[in-house]
């Protein structure tokens, strides 16, 4: 009797496992700055795999220094406040699969993409969707620093309403990207290259904001893209700045512009009668080539 | 244009369009306001394609309802 009642245990605790298998834990940065590949950084004195949630705490400052770092989720910041730092040194990845967030009102988290080829990449063969909220910042530092989405053709990013995206970078990869918050060029070529889909939401979404900067609809989208947020070149922008289309886009936005470029090489409609999305350019140049047409509602 | 300009467009504010070899140029300086139900710039079709361009400086190009 007593041996039925022990097997029974047993196959209740295997039934359990396998049914909620571990998924890892929950790891936090304790180094005021310090290397993501140094044990002694984390708490549990190891370095964190592809199923730990990692915690970056303000004001720490945690630099990723190699290619394979891995982790389920990120958590840069432990309060809305203050945000502390994550920084992908160039030519290095961290690579994570579930959904994360970049805090810090008063002071902005940064998850800093520093050099060439430093990228934060979200893989997942199940597809779906990943969001990374919070009001924080992801700061590129390259043009050729990278956002890679390679969720499956079906999966998605999502950046929530107060997230940005800005600096210089590429947001790449065969899933799709949906911007929920601002996407920024200023400090160089913003580009957006993704294969599978670009979605937004109206409002204020899109900018071109810095000197010599260009906002990037790159051939690798899809042929067709429809979206419904603002575009704009305005505060920092000078006549050096531009927004570059190669795709073909609508959006129910509207384009507001104080000078710059821009360079229309695919048909772009903008524009919303009922919505009141009006366009308004006080400066700059709508640069249209050969058998494309610009069109503002 | 006059800055205390404006002027009004009941309809379409085109730059370029079935322009056979030319392109469209567009240029607002000095002032005021082209207020337009539509905005249209279109580059030539023409063989001898070329871009069309509407530049404003010190003006302004809105749409309206």
């Amino acid at each position: 009797m007593k041996t039925d009642r022990t097997i029974l245990i047993f196959a209740a605790v295997v039934v359990a496992f396998v049914a909620h298998p571990a998924v890892g834990d929950e790891i936090t940065f304790t180094c005021d700055q310090g290397f993501w590949s140094n044990e002694l950084c984390w708490d549990l004195e190891r370095t964190p795999t592809s199923g730990d949630d990692v915690v970056i705490p303000y004001p720490y400052v945690c630099r990723v220094d190699y290619s394979a770092a891995e982790c389920r989720s990120f958590k840069v910041g432990t309060t809305n406040d203050y945000g502390p730092k994550l920084i992908i040194e160039t030519g290095n990845t961290l690579t994570f699969t579930q959904d994360s967030a970049i805090l810090g009102q008063l002071i902005r988290g940064q998850v800093v993409l520093e050099g060439s080829g430093s990228t934060l990449k979200t893989l997942s063969n199940a597809g779906g969707t990943v969001t990374i909220s919070g009001e924080g910042e992801i700061k590129g530092g390259h043009n050729a620093a990278k956002i890679v989405i390679d969720r499956t053709t079906t999966g998605q990013l999502t950046i929530t309403s107060a997230l940005t995206i800005r600096g210089a970078l590429t947001i790449q990869g065969v899933s799709k990207f949906r911007n929920e918050g601002q996407v920024i060029a200023d400090a160089g070529t913003v580009t957006l290259a993704v294969q599978s889909a670009l979605s937004d939401t109206a409002g204020d979404r899109w900018f071109v904001r810095g000197a010599g900067s260009l906002l990037l609809f790159d051939e690798a989208l899809p042929a067709l893209i429809s979206l419904a947020g603002n575009f704009r070149i305005d505060d920092g922008a000078t006549s050096t700045s531009e927004m570059e289309f190669n795709r073909t886009l609508s959006t129910t936005g509207r384009l507001k512009m104080e000078t710059g470029v821009v360079d229309v090489n695919e048909n772009v409609t903008m524009g919303d009668d009922a919505a009141g999305n009006f366009m308004d350019m006080t400066g700059g140049k709508i640069d249209v080539a050969a058998g494309k047409k610009f069109e503002h509602k | 244009m006059a800055s205390t300009k404006k002027v009004t467009v009941n309809g379409v504010f085109q730059v370029g369009k079935d322009l056979d070899d030319f392109f469209g140029s567009g240029k607002l300086t000095g002032g005021g306001t082209i207020e337009a139900k539509k905005v249209i710039v279109e580059g030539d079709f023409s063989e001898e394609s070329s871009a069309s361009v509407l530049e404003v400086s010190g003006a302004a190009v809105k749409t309206k309802s």
